[in-house]
């Protein structure tokens, strides 16, 4: 009974302390796994009911743990789309069969169609930008797959500009016949600037702006469209002015006064520009005109940004930023219940309680880091010496059960 | 902390180190490179474990805008000088032996002792030679300037379209930071680039920067003139093969608009060529011209009520006397055929008078003691008459005086340039060492930092190593 009860009780504790082993090898082979999180064994002991008088060995069960909220040390790498959690939450992640589950390994990488896919063939989940999930619940419906564009963004007409700067004080005055807009042949100007705008198609135009000195603190702006240059540039335009507007100056301030409203042009094709002028001023002797102007041309795409919220933002070449997708984050009441599946994902069960799917860089969730990986939770040091507490214990174990071997041959050869 | 997670910041340790390294590295290599900018590798701490390294590169607007302004006006200058020089050197030659103002006065001398001895036509025929070196200086001074104007014209062909160049350059550079700018990746070496590119913009031009969002930067000329903005914006010349006397050279347009040379001072090579080419040409060409109207007038035949009529020196317009600046009649100035003895003329024509006719003759009764003709010619070479304005020198002297004047008048300006360009020379060159001194590489600062590096270099490494030391005693126990 108790010797045999013994032996049991001795192999029960082998088994626990192989089950240990196991589980640290596994952390030794997994220790350079991003987002891997390491498993631990726990004993508890069987007890048999005893009656007092002598005593039955009862055994020891093993559970294994897995550290899941334990978060791993970051490195940081050099692409954009390497991604860590600095906080509790999960990346929801689905295989290619559309099953969702959550991982903490970030090392995305765009496949033929723009997805991002991790090392262990996940694809990355969001929610387009500009969709709020409902707090505490888990909508997995509205969750795609994040794609990087690979097209290009179409290019934008310009609307505004502005012209900052200085005109001379005290320059000749252009007699009213020779002002630019009337646009004849003698026609001068004080000051010629110009300034790049595009049109919807992304062509780029080039206006010809001319300040002129119409008297004393009064000046004309005349704008043409260069296109419509005389051979070899200037006057006179083939067709008239785009638009004309007349500043006055204070003559102590230099300042414009009073106010005008920016210069609305329309140009052919019916694209509307206004131009401000209002901030110019009448100083000096030097002009000093800067132009700028909204619009770009169209232009392919030049990088991929996501940021702390995770908001993933297509960053085009002229600058451009168009925010395509928010990275959400699950969560679950009890991270370390839940079931570890293969490739570094978990998916939740009765014990972990359910998901909750939120954006990034709220509550607990935590924000998430481009450009940075979560190292595996496991310390080697840690791993080695339980490796060897295991293996003394194992040892130990042998060693009762071989006490109990020989004890049961003293036994069968009492009887000869 | 655990002995893997010490190992991983040894790790990030290391490779800050050595990034800083590289930027040191960089501002070494770099050191004696006068568009290059000190670059500083700044360590920042992120989470435990991690250290990022960002680059910072040296700036000094204002420095760097005083230093292109001086560079634009040394350029402007050196240019001036060096064109006045070879001017003087092709117009009136080693210690201005070849002058019109020597050819005269050696034509005055020959014209005395002439009057000397009125008899001797032989002595007549001394003055015919001297008057012919006098239209030799002055024809060749026509040519001389003209060859200049047009060379200049080929030189300013050339400063445009290496204008252009730069300027497409410029765009390139220009979007690359821009867009590097807005995605934030390191553009200290096209900000560099950029530098570098407005400097030798601004040795053509004087321009003026302005900055706008995401690092890009527009560019106008010192007159408001757009240079670039996004794009460039073109520069058009249209060279001309060859100059007469009076010709306009044509226009250089920034974006359309003109540019003008300017006076006396300038910026920017291309401003000193225009004022080459227009101003200092034009000017010159203008004095020879002069000089020629004044000595064909001074030897005219004169016997009222008979209208002047040209003697010794002829032109094309003949036998009439020119009354005001007539363009290029220093290139068609020459000897009057009548008295030439190689052409069978007669010298002493000039003694008697009367080479466009009876009425002129002065010496009516052929006396060959007669100097009074010669005696008043010799006169009239000192007396003061009037000269166009438009010659830039005193409007009434006499041609002996006049001719002296003008090369007076060129001596002033290269003068006046070549001080000028040592001025700018110098300024440009302490306003390029303000600038180094304070972006450029200081080679003891590096070497210093590196020894600190190395030093941190090593404490990492010898960290990596103590943890595998204790890793490897764990091991042993396994």
């Amino acid at each position: 009974m108790s010797l045999y009860g013994m032996m049991r009780t001795s192999v029960s504790g082998m088994a626990a302390q192989s089950s240990k082993l196991a589980t640290t090898a596994d952390n030794i082979a997994n220790s350079d796994t991003t987002g891997y999180k390491r498993a631990s064994t726990e004993f508890s002991s069987m007890v048999m009911p005893n009656t007092g008088r002598s005593y039955t060995s009862g055994g020891v069960t093993t559970t294994v743990i897995n550290s899941i909220s334990h978060q791993g040390i970051h490195k940081y790498t050099t692409s954009a789309l390497d991604l860590a959690v600095d906080g509790n939450g999960f990346f929801v992640v689905q295989d290619p069969g559309g099953t969702k589950v959550l991982t903490r390994a970030g090392a995305f990488v765009p496949d033929g169609q723009g997805r991002l896919v991790n090392a262990a063939g996940f694809q990355l989940m969001a929610y387009p930008y500009g969709f709020t999930p409902a707090a505490g619940s888990a909508d997995y419906g509205s969750l795609v797959p994040v794609a990087v564009p690979q097209g290009e963004i179409p290019a934008k007409a310009t609307t505004e500009g502005a012209f900052q700067g200085s005109v001379p004080a005290g320059a000749t005055p252009v007699p009213a016949a020779n002002l630019p807009s009337a646009n004849g042949v003698t026609a001068q100007s004080t000051v010629s600037s110009s300034l790049v705008i595009y049109d919807a198609q992304g062509t780029q135009r080039i206006l010809d702006v001319h300040f002129t000195n119409t008297g004393a603190g009064t000046w004309e702006v005349a704008v043409f469209d260069r296109a419509d240059a005389a051979p070899g540039g200037g006057f006179p335009y083939s067709s008239g002015p785009l638009g004309t507007a007349n500043l006055t100056f204070d003559p102590v301030t230099g300042a414009i006064d009073p106010a005008v409203a920016p210069l609305s042009l329309s140009l052919p094709g019916g694209q509307a520009v206004d131009l401000d002028f209002s901030r110019m001023t009448e100083t000096g002797t030097q002009p000093s005109v800067v132009q700028n102007a909204d619009g770009y041309a169209g232009s392919a795409i030049e990088k991929v940004e996501i940021s702390k919220d995770g908001i993933v933002s297509a960053i085009y070449g002229n600058g451009t930023i168009e925010k395509l997708f928010a990275i959400p984050l699950a969560e679950v009441p009890s991270p370390d219940r839940l079931t570890v599946l293969p490739g570094n994902v978990f998916a939740a069960n009765g014990e972990s309680g359910d998901v909750s799917i939120g954006l990034a860089n709220q509550k607990t969730r935590g924000a998430i880091i481009s450009g940075a990986l979560e190292n595996s939770n496991v310390d080697i040091a840690e791993e080695l010496t339980d490796m060897i507490a295991a293996q003394r214990s194992y040892t130990a174990n042998s060693k009762v059960f071989q006490t109990g071997s020989e004890l049961m041959d003293v036994l069968v050869n009492l009887k000869r | 902390m655990s002995l893997s997670s010490a190992l991983s910041i040894a790790q990030s340790a290391l490779l800050s180190t050595s990034r800083q390294t590289s930027v040191v590295t960089r501002n070494v290599a770099d050191a004696s490179n006068p568009d290059y900018a000190r670059r500083t590798g700044v360590v920042v701490s992120t989470a435990p474990g991690a250290r990022m390294v960002t680059i910072q590169r040296a700036v000094d607007q204002q420095l760097f805008r005083q230093n292109i302004i001086a560079i634009s006006a040394w350029s402007g200058q050196s240019t001036l000088a060096g064109g006045l020089d070879r001017l003087q050197l092709a117009v009136n030659g080693v210690d201005n032996a070849s002058s019109a103002s020597t050819a005269i006065g050696k034509l005055h001398n020959a014209l005395q002792l002439y009057a000397t001895t009125p008899s001797n036509p032989n002595v007549g025929a001394t003055v015919v030679d001297a008057a012919k070196q006098a239209i030799r200086s002055l024809n060749d001074g026509t040519q001389a300037i003209q060859a200049f104007r047009a060379e200049t014209d080929t030189q300013i062909a050339a400063s445009v379209s290496e204008l252009n160049q730069l300027l497409a350059q410029f765009e390139d550079v220009n979007k690359t930071i821009v867009s590097g700018t807005r995605t934030g990746s390191d553009v200290s070496d096209a900000l560099d680039k950029r530098d570098a590119l407005l400097k030798r913009i601004a040795a053509h031009v004087p321009v003026t920067t302005h900055m706008r969002a995401d690092n890009d930067m527009v560019i106008t000329t010192t007159n408001g003139i757009t240079m670039f903005e996004t794009v460039a914006r073109p520069v058009s010349f249209a060279p001309s093969a060859a100059y007469s006397p009076g010709m306009a050279g044509s226009t250089v347009y920034i974006d359309n608009v003109p540019v003008s040379g300017g006076a006396n001072e300038a910026s920017g090579k291309l401003a000193g060529l225009l004022q080459l080419r227009d101003t200092t040409g034009a000017t010159m060409q203008a004095q020879l011209d002069e000089i020629a109207r004044g000595l064909i007038s001074a030897f005219a035949e004169s016997a009222p009520p008979l209208p002047d009529a040209a003697g010794l020196f002829t032109w094309n317009g003949a036998p009439g006397v020119p009354a005001n600046l007539v363009n290029g009649l220093a290139g068609r100035i020459s000897v009057n055929a009548a008295f030439d003895p190689e052409r069978g003329g007669n010298v002493t024509l000039l003694r008697d008078g009367g080479a466009n006719g009876a009425g002129y003759v002065a010496n009516a009764a052929g006396t060959a003691s007669f100097s009074d003709r010669l005696i008043a010619l010799g006169d009239r070479l000192d007396q003061p008459m009037a000269f166009s304005p438009a010659a830039g020198i005193a409007a009434s002297s006499s041609v002996t005086a006049y001719s002296a004047s003008a090369i007076g008048w060129l001596d002033h300006a290269r003068q006046q340039a070549t001080t000028q360009a040592d001025t700018k020379e110098a300024l440009a060159s302490r306003t390029a060492e303000a600038l180094s001194n304070a972006t450029g590489v200081n080679i003891d600062a590096e070497m210093s930092l590196m020894l600190d590096l190395e030093h941190t270099y090593q404490a990492s490494a010898r960290l990596l190593t103590t943890v595998d030391e204790m890793l490897k005693t764990l091991l042993n126990a396994v």
